[in-house]
């Protein structure tokens, strides 16, 4: 494989990358996602949220003259999506909308054991008129009582974007091109206006508190072990629903 | 060296903070819901479940008289 043809959008993933051949945008599942992509296809989840259109669907090929071969699993062929837009494109509704899907995934998941490991905006497109996410390697196993891992990047993708345009000004949204893992909680704190510390059930958990526990949590000498928390599926399920609610009330 | 590629292989760190964070989320909004419920259930102590309880109450009287 020519390095022209890997594409630069999924450098972090190690469960597999996007590349290009004649045109044809491709995708490498690594050995290492094995048992997640074959949980995904195999326990109707795949099935499911392809049929609700809330995730691209794609065939399994067989590219020739593939030269990542020791790591290979599969090669799959999403449907192509004919316009690509980022968050900071979208409009207020579609950002709402993009939120709410991302929710729906999380809900679908783990009912079916399994869990959204990666909760960007990027991952979401528009095709025919709605919101679909395009990574197709985006779940993970569940296990039980392990926290949810994409739950800080929800709030900075979505809930703090969603959150600024609704109480200071839509143009805040554009921040999100300065910072490409969502905007940080601590900035969100800062310019969020005073009121808003004051609902508890909503600013105040998702971004309040989370920046001052993140900044609090940040230096080394708290030396805090991440495995004593524990998060089990009903208390994941709280979140998804309490934050679905959270989202539907946003108004410009 | 374990702990070091254990880390590396992390494809999202969650980090300490947003770990207590999810916590406290769970546990406010898992109050917020409780209290939710029982309101309903305040609330249809004088509505609803007044009524209810007639209807129970009832079936019962009819089915000792049969």
């Amino acid at each position: 494989m020519n390095s022209d043809d890997m594409l630069g959008s999924s450098f972090r993933d190690p469960s597999g990358f996007v590349f290009k051949r004649d045109g044809i945008i491709y995708r490498q599942i690594n050995k290492s996602y094995r048992a997640e992509y074959d949980k995904l296809m195999s326990s109707g989840l795949y099935t499911k949220l392809v049929e609700k259109k809330k995730l691209i669907a794609h065939s399994e090929v067989h590219v020739s003259g593939f030269g990542n071969e020791y790591n290979l699993y599969k090669i799959i062929q999403p449907e192509t999506v004919n316009f690509i837009s980022y968050p900071y494109d979208w409009s207020f509704t579609q950002l709402k909308d993009a939120a709410l899907l991302t929710l729906d995934l999380a809900r679908e998941a783990l009912n079916y054991n399994m869990i959204l490991k990666d909760a960007s905006a990027y991952n979401i497109q528009f095709h025919l008129g709605k919101p679909v996410l395009v990574d197709t390697l985006s779940f993970d196993l569940f296990v039980e009582n392990k926290p949810w891992s994409a739950y800080r990047q929800f709030c900075q993708h979505f809930l703090v974007p969603l959150a600024l345009a609704s109480l200071v000004d839509i143009r805040l949204v554009q921040l999100l091109k300065s910072y490409i893992d969502g905007i940080p909680l601590d900035l969100a704190s800062k310019l969020l206006p005073w009121k808003s510390r004051l609902d508890i059930f909503g600013f105040g958990v998702t971004i309040h508190a989370h920046s001052k526990l993140q900044k609090k949590y940040s230096y080394r000498k708290n030396n805090f072990d991440n495995r004593k928390v524990r998060i089990n599926k009903d208390q994941q399920r709280i979140i998804i629903e309490g934050y679905s609610i959270f989202v539907k009330m946003f108004r410009l | 060296m374990d702990t070091f590629l254990a880390k590396a292989n992390l494809y999202l760190d969650p980090g300490s903070g947003s770990i207590i964070a999810q916590l406290l989320a769970a546990t406010v909004l898992g109050f917020g819901i409780l209290l939710r419920v029982f309101w309903k259930r305040i609330t249809g102590f004088f509505t609803c479940n007044k009524i209810t309880s007639v209807v129970e109450n009832n079936n019962e009287e009819s089915n000792n008289e049969q």
